[in-house]
């Protein structure tokens, strides 16, 4: 943790940098937007003095009097309303486009920020406090009320807003400068106010995600229904719903403290405004007592409104911009930092790869726990080779190591004499085709399943149609190779079926050993240089463990393999079989040698083979 | 009108404060701008007559004492509501936790009630629809109070005004009824959408995929259909803006046109009596204020009204999922007393909801007390369904299920759980201690057992090397401190579940498919003497583990094929049996291997 968060490093970007690259980016994103906003500025600044002048106008006309006050009064009324239509409802139309091409706007960085995510490596994947830490900030692009689009939608309001403030502060010009000087600290005050709210809660921020995490854990777990059958059987019910409801209610104390502070803060804003209504009403009343007209303490009645309204918005949209730019600006930094650690060489191999680990240390980051202390072990050119071991040896996490998903914490490993330091982390990646337990059935086609929306033979996604068509027969080729060729055949839409009901409620779903299947389809189709099977036959029945079994030797010709299982009949079909116990590699060699070594292995085998024997061959 | 009576009645259920300090808000909120239209018209005809300073000042204070009062007491409200509004929020998760757990168990594999959940999550944690509607609906009768309050004042003036603003709200009734039936329309269509759009955009930080995102360089297919379907929405979005600019453009212009029409009518009735009986300039003040803000209120009333239709249509899923049959109103009476003597399956045929075909047909057998049974079969054969009928998960279509010669459905459902231990191939724990999950107890566990079991399942070193033993707490989502177990050791501890529950009948459904071959044969070779003299039911894909058994049972194709001990099913070398458990013995017969 510590030293990924040392990495990471902790700049802080700051508000006005923030805005500016946004509006950078709108600039040549979407350059339509910033006229749009400099009509918007004219429009809307412009509409709110219509509604000032108003009352002035019409008590005017009335106060004067006159013969033709009638015919005066409606020309003045015809004007108004000709002037106020047509900023009113030019106003709004440029709003509502406005917003929405801001929320398009957010689009390119949600694009951004996925596949920041989906490249990082992949120890922060792992990394709780990664996550929790950038929580905020992913959402920042995901989001239509607060971050990118929540900043733009503020940011475009705001010369506007000026405009409208600066007219009005003119206006109030012959105004008794206390009541502009209390309305400007009312503001402050408010803009403070909502400051200090914000700091408190941002500091408390960690204390209200773990309360909030807490009762996600109990929704989740009764909205999982997978859980149901064990609470169920176990009477778990009750202590869920209990613990769901405690974990409820300290979320809500906590809440209730906040809103307390932001209530007690805020006292100091009903202070400020206490005083600036006051003076307000006490001096204009006074002023008309001694002579102005009616009108104009009309007048100014709404012109102050209208600018505490217009000053309350520009504070409020202030202290939104720097609020909600902390969190932009934690986006921006995931954004620009580096969360890829690689190799800056472009290699590619000469045929099948040979790894050998050298002296190597590892613990996940976090944790004090080694799972290897200077492991030297290789794993030979074209060789087939059985991982078997103890649960807890650290089976699977030699694959995290191998592929490049976690680097060792110390010590080399080398893939072909080459150190797996300098490769690029996707060159790494095409090494491998890799078939894990949990098969990862994702609600896309059969193709896509299969393909994982790369061609093999082409680079770019968009083939011609002679192209596409070889490569349906190559996806054909591997899903009959493993046996799922006529089941998909029975598809009407063929390899376009859709898998999973989520998203299309025709989607097909495949029992355990089909998606199995589908996923060796899947390393099949890739043909990578090396082949690795983690634990693939665990849920499936003997019949299907043989069927993989059979397929395995099919996918691995000609290539460097590993099996992962705890069967270990899997060592059958392979040269050498590398056994891991908690301290690392412990036997290795071929079947017939280890089982002479009459070691662990051989205890292992004999313990799982023991009731497999006929009569009288029992060991 | 009914769902909303329903929604109410739930709230209230929840959270009957929250609804009445929102009354209290909509009330107090309708009575500030009440007296902000009245007071004004004291204020400017003192102004205007008899110019009394005593007087102007008393009107004057009231204004600032309104304002100033009814601002801080919004304040005051905002505070506890903010409280409340989260507490409701949270409670009708909650209730819907409620609901689930209390469900009869088929629901919860039915595919169209998994949709169904997904589909009223989506609306209540997407749309954030309750909190929604819930200040919606305050709005409304906010916005209803503020009206008729307004219109009080506007009777006085006469007919012709009334008439005005009656045309204008036709308008304005004219304007929204386009713009609701496109927000109808495009949120209906939206809603698709953003399901999918959320089910793309999670598989870009959901753990379980990032490696094979990583491995088959899946990021660009995934960010490509993401964003399709972001685009999607935005198109759908943009539809919808560009309507409601126009609408609320018109809005702004009936608006524009009332002031505009009222300072005329207004200002002619000050100046002569020809229109009516002649009134003062404060007034006219008042009498305008009071229309533009009798559309406004009309205004904020109809997109009220607009929403809470919408958001009450999101919800749908969510009453429909809370109005779900529970599983506790359908029990027997009988209370199940004593061990299990006899299990006995008798002509049972099952089909899962909606499937086509039933999964299990004509299927008899009987277990006896302290009989170890296997179960064997393929993927799919319909073994887990059997223990899923045993567990009373399901109902069986025809054919009975009888426990010591009572059909099973014919007792309480709790005492008969009692009876029942399991392990599922999909068992789980929970965020509780260690100690917990095994004695699913808070307090007054038998430490000694959960101790004596934690040794016998093979995992006292694991638990001894924790800080906090047996009372260490699982998962990091819950605690710092929470520790984690792999598969096996996960696997290790359900099995200490099963046994420490006092239950006379034991059913292990891949108990040890995660464990690695020592600690899978000490489990078995140990489950005789762990299970003591209880009746066990084992299913395992490792045919060896039936050896074990006193008699295995064969379900093939759904049916029973045989139901005899180990011996004699393998002299029936054509059986399916036989072909399992050669497949896996062929490569552990030391003879061949040697061969190899």
């Amino acid at each position: 943790m510590e030293e990924t968060k040392q990495k990471r490093g902790q700049a802080t970007y700051r508000t006005l940098p923030v805005i500016l690259r946004l509006m950078k980016n709108m600039k040549r994103e979407d350059p339509a937007q910033i006229v749009r906003i400099v009509c918007y500025t004219v429009v809307a600044g412009l509409y709110p003095f219509l509604a000032v002048f108003l009352p002035k106008l019409a008590i005017g006309i009335l106060e004067a009097g006159g013969a033709d006050v009638e015919r005066r009064l409606i020309a003045a009324m015809a004007v108004y309303f000709a002037a106020a239509a047509v900023l009113g409802y030019a106003g709004k139309r440029l709003m509502y486009i406005l917003e929405a091409r801001n929320m398009r706007m957010r689009l390119f960085y949600l694009g951004q920020m996925g596949k920041k995510l989906m490249q990082m490596d992949y120890r922060y994947v792992e990394d709780a406090s990664f996550w929790e830490e950038n929580d905020r900030a992913m959402n920042a692009c995901n989001n239509n009320a607060f971050g990118m689009e929540g900043m733009y939608n503020r940011l475009y309001r705001i010369p506007a807003n000026l405009v409208t403030i600066c007219g009005m502060l003119m206006l109030a010009g012959g105004l008794s400068p206390w009541i502009l000087l209390a309305l400007i600290a009312h503001v402050l005050v408010m803009m403070w106010a909502s400051r200090q709210n914000h700091k408190y809660r941002y500091e408390r921020k960690e204390q209200q995600a773990k309360a909030e995490r807490r009762i996600r854990y109990y929704y989740d777990t009764t909205h999982d229904f997978t859980f149901g059958k064990d609470i169920r059987i176990y009477n778990f019910r009750d202590r869920i719903l209990l613990n769901y409801e405690r974990e409820i209610k300290s979320l809500n104390a906590l809440i209730k403290k906040l809103a307390k502070h932001e209530y007690l803060i805020g006292l100091a804003g009903i202070g400020t405004l206490l005083v600036t209504t006051s003076l307000m009403y006490g001096i204009l009343i006074m002023q008309t007592l001694s002579g102005m007209p009616v009108s104009s303490f009309a007048m100014y009645v709404s012109l102050i409104s209208s600018l505490m309204a217009a000053m309350l918005t520009l504070g409020d949209d202030i202290t939104f911009l720097q609020n909600e730019g902390q969190y932009v600006g934690d986006a921006f930094r995931l954004m620009d930092e580096s969360l890829q650690e690689e190799g800056k060489e472009e290699i590619t191999l000469d045929g099948t790869p040979e790894i050998v680990f050298e002296h190597v240390d590892f613990r996940y980051p976090g944790s004090d726990t080694y799972i290897y202390k200077d492991l030297n072990f290789t794993i030979r050119k074209g060789e087939r080779l059985a991982i078997v071991g103890v649960n807890g040896a650290g089976k699977s996490t030699l694959v995290k190591l191998m592929t490049g998903l976690f680097e060792p914490t110390a010590g080399n490993i080398y893939i072909n004499g080459i150190d797996i330091d300098r490769f690029r982390k996707q060159d790494l990646y095409r090494l491998y085709s890799a078939v894990f337990q949990d098969v990862n059935v994702l609600a896309f086609s059969i193709r896509e399943n299969v393909t994982g929306g790369v061609r093999a033979d082409a680079d770019t996604a968009d083939m011609a149609g002679s192209a596409a068509d070889a490569d349906d027969t190559r996806v054909m080729e591997v899903l009959d190779s493993v046996g799922l060729g006529e089941k998909v055949r029975g598809f009407e839409k063929g390899l376009d079926q859709m898998m999973l009901k989520i998203i299309d409620e025709n989607g097909t779903d495949f029992s355990g050993g089909e998606r199995q299947k589908l996923s060796i389809a899947r390393g099949l189709y890739k043909d990578a240089p090396m082949v690795i099977m983690d634990e693939p036959t665990a849920a499936l029945d003997a019949l299907a463990e043989a069927e993989i079994y059979e397929n395995f030797s099919d996918i691995v010709r000609g290539k460097t393999a590993v099996y992962i299982s705890h069967r270990l009949a899997s060592t059958k079909f392979c040269d050498k079989i590398a056994l891991f116990d908690r301290d690392g590699l412990r036997e290795y060699g071929s079947h017939e040698e280890l089982m002479e070594k009459k070691g662990e292995y051989y205890h292992m085998f004999t313990v799982q083979g023991k009731y497999y024997q006929k009569e009288g061959e029992a060991v | 009108m009914k769902k909303l009576n329903s929604f109410l009645k739930l709230a209230w259920q929840v959270s009957p404060d929250y609804l009445l300090l929102l009354i209290a808000q909509g009330v107090a909120a309708a009575a500030k701008l009440w007296l902000n239209l009245i007071l004004p018209k004291f204020l400017v005809d003192e102004l205007l007559g008899d110019r009394n300073l005593q007087a102007v000042l008393f009107f004057g204070i009231l204004m600032v004492a309104n304002n100033v009062g009814m601002t801080w007491l919004e304040k005051g409200f905002r505070r506890f509501l903010e409280g409340k509004e989260n507490y409701l929020r949270n409670e009708m998760n909650k209730k819907m936790a409620e609901k689930i757990l209390n469900l009869e168990y088929s629901y919860l594999e039915d595919p169209y009630y998994l949709d169904l959940k997904e589909r009223a999550v989506f609306a209540i944690s997407n749309q954030d629809a309750i909190a929604n509607l819930v200040s919606r609906i305050s709005e409304v009768f906010g916005g209803m109070l503020s009206l008729a309050g307004v219109l009080v004042i506007l009777v006085t003036l006469g007919p012709v005004m009334i008439a005005v603003l009656l045309a204008a709200v036709l308008a304005m009734l004219f304007l929204y009824k386009s713009m609701s039936a496109k927000v109808v329309e495009v949120m209906s269509n939206l809603i698709p959408y953003n399901r999918k759009y959320g089910y793309y955009y999670n598989l870009h930080t959901e753990k379980q995929y990032q490696k094979d995102i990583r491995l088959y360089h899946m990021e660009d297919m995934i960010s490509d259909r993401t964003k399709a379907y972001a685009t999607e929405v935005c198109d759908h979005m943009e539809e919808l803006y560009i309507k409601e600019g126009r609408s609320f453009g018109g809005v702004s212009v009936v608006n524009d046109a009332v002031a505009a029409i009222c300072y005329v009518y207004v200002g002619l009735r000050t100046i002569s009596s020809r229109f009516g009986s002649q009134i003062s300039i404060g007034s006219l003040t008042m009498y305008v204020s009071a229309a533009i803000q009798f559309t406004g209120s009309v205004f904020t009333l109809g997109e009220g009204v607009i929403t809470v239709k919408q958001v009450l249509s999101y919800l749908d899923p969510y009453m429909e999922f809370m109005a779900l049959k529970e599983e506790t109103a359908e029990t027997g009476k009988t209370p199940f007393e004593g061990p299990v003597e006899t299990v006995a399956f008798s002509h049972v045929t099952f089909t899962y909801p909606k499937a086509e075909k039933p999964v299990l047909t004509d299927v008899s057998f009987t277990i006896c007390r302290g009989e170890k049974i296997s179960f064997v079969g393929l993927n799919g054969a319909g073994k887990s369904t059997l223990v899923k009928l045993l567990c009373r998960m399901y109902r069986a279509d025809s054919g009975e299920i009888k426990i010591n010669g009572k059909n099973i459905c014919d007792y309480d459902y709790m005492s008969y759980m009692k009876a029942i231990a399991a392990v599922f191939q999909d068992y789980r724990l929970f965020n509780f201690s260690i100690a917990e999950n095994i004695s699913c107890q808070e307090a007054g566990a038998d430490e000694a057992r959960i101790r004596r079991l934690i040794d016998e399942v093979g995992l006292r070193e694991k638990i001894d090397g924790l800080k906090n033993g047996i009372e260490s707490r699982f998962g990091k989502e819950y605690d710092e401190d929470g520790i984690e177990m792999s598969g096996g050791e996960g696997q290790k501890i359900a099995i200490a579940r099963a046994l420490y529950k006092d239950a006379s009948m034991v059913i292990l459904d891949e108990p040890a498919s995660a464990l690695d071959p020592i600690a899978e044969a000490e489990i078995y070779e140990k489950f005789n003497s762990l299970v003591e003299d209880r009746t066990a039911i084992y299913i395992s894909h490792r045919m060896s583990s039936s050896v074990f058994c006193d008699r295995i049972l064969i379900i093939d194709g759904g049916t029973v094929a045989d139901y005899d001990t180990h011996e004699h099913l393998m002299q029936k070398t054509d059986s399916l049996y036989y072909r399992l458990f050669e497949s896996q013995a062929e490569n552990y017969r030391l003879k061949e291997a040697a061969g190899r």
